[in-house]
């Protein structure tokens, strides 16, 4: 079943428990050379008590359509049918970055040889039953990975509830 | 790759990898919130880390810090064997010893200053971890000496006496009971103890309101609050006691729980009526109708509960502070019901698990009957009283001054210098003394300074007794052996106490032996809980009926005017009332306009002892100070720049990261960073009259580009 990351933003503080738990699962050493596959942030705008103000973390989106598969040259890049996940060989990776300059979230990543790595949704602790590293460890269930077909079940109701709501009201 | 290589990469457990799961303890921050921990193993060493499904605190997710497990415990500059000093203290050269000849030097070291200067010239010290404190004190007076000294002088004892100054014992939150009113006031659990960050959330989803009221824009007044309130730093006893005095004029005081429980509200009522809503504003900068709003939330609320942090004990005003605060809880009659303040207790090691051990006794019993006062035991009389510690905050005073008696050794676990204001003196008093010990997981500036130096190993390399509430023990086994020649703390104190000879059989007959002592009155088996490795369960105790009384005051009830102040009232020049007075350093001048603001939590550290593992100090890779963006546009700094924080005890550069997490005025820093360490810059007498706490929240300061 295909699968996605959500991230509540009402939750999310930008504490990068899921950054660290991605660099001790991928063994990430930022100081030789490794970029994390996982990065979050903190994003504000002004200088108020309650000025706009928040938390965000990123890494690879597994997009449906994912831009980086198409703009690979050696087909390095590919959609697991089971889990929805784009994965990658880096094999035959020629260290282009096309991938890097097709994606719109700067996900690929290049280790020390130059090939591509990026994070792969953690598919084989996914297919031995177990979650994500970054999902496993987030102390507000903020970040999450779940069935799509259930997350869009939940967002129609969600929509359906906002809408009673509204005729309540009137 | 083929699958199985592929399941290796990705460290999935199993026969076929090689890899196995072990359980144990996150010691990284204090044990309140301390998680459960599965360390995946593979050929004797920790391959990853993950959280304890299950587990009471942390329910299988872990912080930023504790997913860091594997950096920490296989640091560089882990101690590998017993040292001993072999150039000048504080230059580094050592040569490794063995164990026994470390214990022969420590047992000679310390009996010969005993019998020069006296048992209690020798100083017993420790800053974290905190599971073998109970061991450590044990030791001080086993030894003879009254000097037993934590980094409590400077963290969450301030808090305790507050509570039992004001109610006779320490309170909690009864969150899960729902309040219909949640003032987290300085709280930002979602970064300092995320278990209870989680029942923050929990307890919003459920419904309930949360009002923030902090100086520094956290990730709580962010995600949680309902209503966010930024005094200035400092201010909040101001504040307090104007909501008091408004919620007492509109009528919502609660005068039936008043007459019954409390003592003193007359006098306290009389102060209040010297607190305005004008001046507040002048003096807080919260906005009046903010301040009238937060009084009806709290005055009208069925139950609020009005939560205090360590933070606002962080203050030479903190004390006051602090009471004026809790004391909102019984003007409203908040206080020993469901969903407001219930009273609490430590069972073992901090650990508040709803049943009584005989660690006191443990603790207490070789307390030396004649010994002489403790450090701190003229200037601090409250905290001595109080407090089963000396208070370290007079230790630099003490040896400065030999007064009363002269400070000779200090035999230290986990001790940083870098905890001190003013943190040089504390490595200047090394240096002065006859002998030092230290023990420690890594070099640290302060090992640096010692005789000996022991290595210590982390939670990952030896057995824990850990009881969490309500009622539930678990038993760790290490799950790699000790690195290096490690042994744990209370072997090495148990080893101690054996090479001075001391006449303590229990303390002598090592970890086991005591913790069985220790939990004799419980009906469990700890050797089927240690071969267990999971989880066990004790019967608590009857939540005692805290307004059935009696109140551990000395008027027996809960004080508004503190008793136990008032007989220093003219001795010490301490106010009975939970009075606002200003908490600064030193008087505003041109020079010095800002505020500086200390040991606020970031995600990627605690203390020290974090900065040095390279996951986590790449998150935030130079020390870095928020500055409000209005500052610094006023200043011309822009981000990342070099600047200079500057105090009247000297300055410190660091980088500026703009950000409104400072208020406009104030200026935020982190501590513990070696080659910018803050407390260096805070003036070591900035104390707090009552408590000894050293003001690190509130210090004039300015912010200076620095030049290229």
């Amino acid at each position: 079943m295909s699968k996605i990351f959500i991230l509540d933003t009402e939750k999310c503080i930008g504490c990068s428990s899921c950054a660290i738990a991605c660099m001790d699962q991928n063994d990430i050493e930022p100081y030789e050379g490794d970029i994390p596959f996982r990065v979050c942030f903190t994003v504000e705008q002004g200088s108020d008590k309650d000025s706009p103000f928040s938390y965000l973390t990123m890494a690879c989106m597994h997009c449906e359509d994912a831009p980086c598969i198409n703009s690979c040259p050696a087909g390095c890049l590919s959609k697991d049918m089971d889990t929805g996940f784009t994965v990658f060989d880096n094999n035959n990776c020629i260290g282009c970055h096309s991938c890097a300059m097709a994606c719109p979230f700067a996900a690929p990543c290049f280790d020390k040889d130059g090939k591509m790595v990026k994070c792969d949704g953690c598919i084989d602790r996914v297919r031995a039953g177990l979650e994500p590293a970054c999902v496993r460890v987030c102390p507000y269930d903020a970040l999450q990975l779940v069935a799509k077909e259930d997350y869009e079940k939940e967002q129609k109701y969600k929509k359906a509830k906002i809408l009673a709501y509204m005729a309540f009201d009137k | 790759m083929n699958t199985l290589e592929r399941m290796v990469k990705a460290k999935i457990p199993s026969d076929e990898t090689g890899i196995e799961i072990k359980r144990t303890i996150c010691d990284i921050c204090t044990p309140g919130p301390q998680c459960g921990v599965d360390a995946y193993i593979k050929d004797g060493l920790v391959i990853k880390v993950e959280g304890t499904a299950g587990f009471p605190t942390n329910n299988g997710a872990l912080c930023t810090k504790g997913a860091a497990n594997r950096q920490y415990i296989y640091r560089e500059d882990r101690i590998r064997t017993p040292m001993r000093r072999v150039g000048d203290r504080g230059d580094g050269k050592y040569e490794p010893i063995s164990w026994d000849d470390a214990f022969k030097a420590i047992a000679e070291g310390l009996n010969k200053t005993k019998s020069d200067y006296g048992a209690e010239s020798v100083v017993f010290m420790t800053g974290y971890p905190k599971w073998y404190r109970p061991w450590l004190e044990r030791l001080a007076y086993s030894f003879g000496s009254p000097n037993y000294i934590t980094e409590s002088s400077t963290c969450h004892r301030a808090e305790v006496m507050s509570w039992k100054l004001t109610y006779g014992v320490e309170m909690r939150p009864d969150i899960a009971g729902m309040p219909d009113l949640l003032v987290g006031w300085s709280c930002n659990p979602l970064v300092s103890a995320y278990p209870m960050g989680r029942n923050y959330y929990k307890y919003k989803e459920q419904g309930g309101k949360v009002v923030i009221i902090d100086p520094r824009r956290t990730p709580t007044a962010v995600q949680c609050a309902d209503m966010y309130i930024r005094p200035r730093v400092g201010t909040d006893g101001y504040l307090a006691n104007t909501v008091a005095r408004l919620i007492v004029e509109k009528g919502w005081a609660d005068m039936d729980f008043i007459e019954s429980y409390t003592h003193g509200f007359n006098e306290y009522k009389d102060m209040l009526m010297t607190y305005s809503v004008e001046e507040a504003e002048r003096i807080t900068g919260v906005a009046a109708e903010d301040i009238e709003e937060l009084a009806r939330l709290i005055g009208t609320a069925k139950k609020a509960v009005v939560i205090p942090s360590n933070g606002l004990s962080h203050h030479s005003n903190g004390i006051t502070t602090h009471r004026a605060v809790i004391c909102l809880n019984a003007l409203t009659g908040n206080v020993g019901k469901a969903g407001t303040f219930l009273p609490t207790f430590e069972t073992f090691v901090d650990m508040l698990a709803g049943f009584h051990t005989r660690e006191e006794e443990f603790r207490q019993e070789p307390f030396p009957k004649d010994a002489k006062p403790k450090i701190g035991s003229a200037k601090f009389p409250i905290w001595s009283e109080m407090v089963d510690e000396a208070q370290g905050m007079d230790l630099l005073r003490h040896w400065q001054t030999k007064d009363p008696y002269p400070i000779r050794a200090i035999y230290a676990h986990g001790v940083n210098n870098r905890m001190y204001p003013g943190s040089s003196l504390l490595l200047d008093m090394a240096k002065d003394m006859e002998f030092v010990v230290a023990t420690d997981i890594f070099w640290t500036d302060f090992c640096k300074h010692a005789d000996i130096v022991l290595p210590a190993c982390t939670s990952f390399e030896r057995s824990e007794v850990k009881c969490y509430n309500p009622g539930i023990i678990v038993y760790t086994s290490p799950t790699i052996e000790p690195l290096y020649e490690s042994l744990d703390d209370v072997e090495i104190i148990t080893r101690a106490a054996r090479a001075l000879n001391l006449d303590d059989e229990l303390l002598c007959a090592g970890y086991d032996a005591c913790v069985k002592y220790i939990y004799k009155d419980q009906d469990i088996d700890l050797d089927e809980v240690k071969a267990a490795g999971t989880l066990f369960k004790i019967p608590v105790d009857n939540p005692p009926d805290y307004l059935a009384g009696p109140i551990n005051t000395s008027s027996g009830k809960i004080e508004f005017y503190s008793e136990s102040i008032a007989k220093y009232k003219d001795s010490h020049g301490l106010n009975p009332l939970p009075a606002f007075e200003d908490g600064y350093d030193c008087p505003e001048t041109e020079d010095l306009d800002m505020a500086l603001i200390t040991g606020g939590r970031i995600t990627n550290a605690v203390h020290s002892r974090l900065h040095d593992v390279p996951w986590l100090r790449s998150l935030r890779p130079e020390p870095s100070a928020d500055i409000n963006p209005k500052d610094a546009e006023g200043l011309g700094i822009v981000q990342g720049d070099d600047i200079y924080i500057v105090t009247r005890k000297g300055r410190i550069k660091v980088k500026a990261n703009i950000s409104a997490i400072s208020a406009l005025g104030e200026v935020n820093f982190y501590h513990g960073y070696r080659e910018a360490n803050i407390n260096e810059i805070i003036p070591a007498d900035h104390l707090d009259p009552y408590s000894g706490f050293p003001g690190f929240k509130q210090i004039r300061c300015r912010v200076e580009k620095a030049e290229v």
